[in-house]
């Protein structure tokens, strides 16, 4: 387990963290999201001891990261680790993280490689950017790690390229039973991957959400009336748009209650809508400063 | 403690000044020695014509061992400064190892590079004269102050290097402060001494410092050590000094290794604490050589006060505003 524990950072006169306390568990994939400069790459940074706290520890499988660094064995952070090795052959990097990580499995590395076609070459510069980042998570992957810290991990990248890295994770935390945290102000990519997501807002985390719950209390509509929506209705859910009498709108708590009470509201017509994390936190966090 | 993977990779940073420094050394001391002798023999020179003084333009420093310097500046420079210009900095630091390790290996690279490269090249340039019909000029061959001396001094320049990298944040300014830092003792005493002698200022106490311990003072300066060798002055205290500043520079490098803040990487100094001392330090040090200059121009004494203040003004006018946005920069390569 990752046990962040109180931490905090100040860069200049900005305060990055503010007294972030979270657990990460096995097996689970993390989200952390929140706008540009929230303080996601810090955070990952300080998991991992780029950064260190003005107060406060990281706590991996119970040692602490800052006092035993050899705890960090079984944390990789997936950020430009390529990009710093960029002017190495693939066959070098191999052999440095072999030296690096005992657990490498060289013949794991070379499969995943096979496997998305990805050709060995003598300087890791000439892949492109989407090669990079998928040979970024190879690496991370073959050194059979318990917890993998990804930063933004599809900016930049086509959709063929994030579909096959987010597949790619999924297997290897069904697989593998390993950990992975992921930065993102992706909210789309979060949805069909996380267990978890923490978001921070200027350095705090404003929320956390376990996404299975999430799905048991939320339900959103898009419900017509004869006039407009009552008042008595209205009190109880988020309005995430409203075209006149056609309201978009997210509801909160039991489903068979909510169920009810807009039935009990006589709409025209009314439809369930898929939950998106963006809608939630339009509803919940005031929109577009978070989902942005 | 010693990391088989930090090795790797740091050799891999460093490979290319390793050559060059390689290179340096072959030039500095065996191919010197080739042509030192053959253009003995071509001027008839006898193994005893001239004392030492052949030895001492085949094993002494002077201006030839100016790369070499350089170049041990430029290693440190490499190993420290330029991971944190780019995001390799950010790799190491996230790897399994302490900082502290981390800093080891980079001495231990360092240190090792200079002494098998110094030692390989002198003892070679030994054997070429020693297999030649000028052997007996070895008779002259000290010990100390042809191989020992400069050795230590080499580690220590690079020792030093790496302390100036633990509190720069990039390579250039590792390297300029490491180049300033290294003369500067020398080099502030002649500033005040241009100061003092264009104000009429005396001082009476100055005279009473023996010469011998002023010889051995400006033989202390680390670029002097392996670029003017004096076998005249006291060889093992020398060294002894030099190699206690070298062990205190690497101590105090890995401890401020392990407090340099990453996010400061590219700045010129990782310590904000240290900003104001090196502000007014370096606009006080320009002032004084704008003075220096300018009073060329003075003439007679006293006359010289007058350029002497305005050339100070100037230079230290222009120090004060590029040292202001010196700073304040910072130099980070990004690889989009």
């Amino acid at each position: 387990m990752i046990q962040v524990q109180n931490v905090s950072k100040t860069m200049g006169r900005q305060t990055v963290l503010k007294e972030i306390t979270f657990n990460v568990g096995k097996g689970t994939i993390t989200g952390v999201v929140g706008r540009n400069g929230a303080g996601k790459t810090t955070l990952l940074r300080t998991m991992v001891s780029i950064v260190d706290p003005d107060q406060g520890t990281v706590m991996v499988n119970h040692r602490d990261i800052f006092k035993d660094p050899g705890s960090k064995q079984s944390v990789i952070y997936v950020s430009d680790s390529v990009e710093a090795l960029k002017n190495h052959s693939v066959s070098h990097i191999v052999s440095l993280y072999t030296d690096i990580y005992p657990n490498f499995d060289r013949q794991y590395f070379q499969e995943l490689m096979d496997r998305f076609q990805i050709p060995t070459v003598k300087k890791v510069k000439q892949y492109s950017k989407g090669r990079k980042a998928l040979f970024a998570l190879i690496l991370a992957f073959a050194a059979k790690p318990e917890y993998v810290l990804l930063d933004e991990p599809t900016d930049g990248l086509d959709i063929i390229v994030k579909k096959e890295m987010m597949r790619f994770m999924l297997d290897e935390v069904a697989k593998e039973d390993v950990s992975i945290i992921i930065a993102t102000h992706r909210l789309d990519e979060l949805e069909t991957l996380a267990d978890q997501i923490l978001v921070i807002k200027d350095g705090n985390i404003t929320e956390t959400f376990q996404l299975t719950d999430l799905r048991e209390k939320y339900k959103k509509w898009q419900v017509v009336y004869r006039e407009q929506m009552p008042e008595s209705f209205m009190k109880n859910v988020y309005i995430l748009q409203q075209s006149g009498r056609v309201y978009t709108c997210l509801a909160e708590g039991d489903v068979t209650t909510l169920n009810a009470e807009l039935e009990e509201s006589a709409p025209l017509l009314y439809d369930e809508l898929p939950l998106s994390l963006e809608d939630l936190f339009i509803a919940k966090l005031g929109g577009e400063s978070i989902a942005e | 403690m010693l990391n088989k993977a930090l090795f790797k990779k740091d050799l891999r940073l460093s490979a290319v000044m390793l050559l060059v420094l390689s290179i340096i050394f072959v030039v500095q001391y065996p191919l010197r020695t080739i042509l030192e002798l053959d253009r003995m023999r071509g001027a008839g020179t006898g193994p005893l014509d001239m004392g030492g003084v052949q030895l001492q333009a085949m094993f002494g420093g002077g201006a030839a061992a100016m790369p070499a310097f350089i170049g041990t500046v430029i290693l440190g420079g490499m190993l420290i400064g330029l991971e944190r210009n780019t995001r390799r900095h950010d790799f190491s630091l996230s790897l399994p190892y302490s900082r502290q390790t981390l800093f080891l290996i980079k001495a231990t690279i360092g240190w090792g590079a200079i002494t098998i490269l110094f030692s390989v090249n002198v003892w070679l340039a030994y054997a070429i004269i020693w297999s030649s019909e000028y052997s007996s000029l070895l008779a002259n061959f000290n010990f100390w102050g042809m191989f020992v001396s400069p050795l230590v001094a080499y580690l220590a320049i690079f020792s030093f290097t790496l302390f100036m990298g633990s509190i720069s944040g990039e390579m250039i300014s590792q390297v300029v402060l490491s180049f300033i830092f290294m003369i500067f003792p020398y080099g502030f005493v002649v500033l005040l001494g241009f100061f003092m002698t264009t104000h009429n200022i005396t001082m009476e106490f100055l005279g009473t410092i023996p010469e011998d311990f002023l010889a051995f003072f400006i033989n202390l300066m680390l670029p002097y050590q392996v670029m003017g060798i004096d076998i005249t002055t006291n060889q093992g205290l020398l060294t002894l000094i030099t190699l206690i500043f070298t062990f205190v520079c690497l101590f105090l490098g890995t401890k401020l290794y392990e407090k340099g803040k990453s996010e400061r990487n590219g700045e010129f100094l990782l310590f904000s604490s240290l900003r104001p001392v090196f502000f007014v330090g370096i606009i006080g040090c320009f002032a004084l050589l704008g003075g220096m200059i300018f009073s060329t121009f003075g003439g007679v004494q006293g006359g010289a006060v007058i350029p002497y203040w305005l050339g100070a003004l100037i230079f230290g006018g222009l120090s004060y505003m590029i040292t202001k946005r010196l700073l304040q920069m910072n130099i980070t390569m990004k690889n989009h």
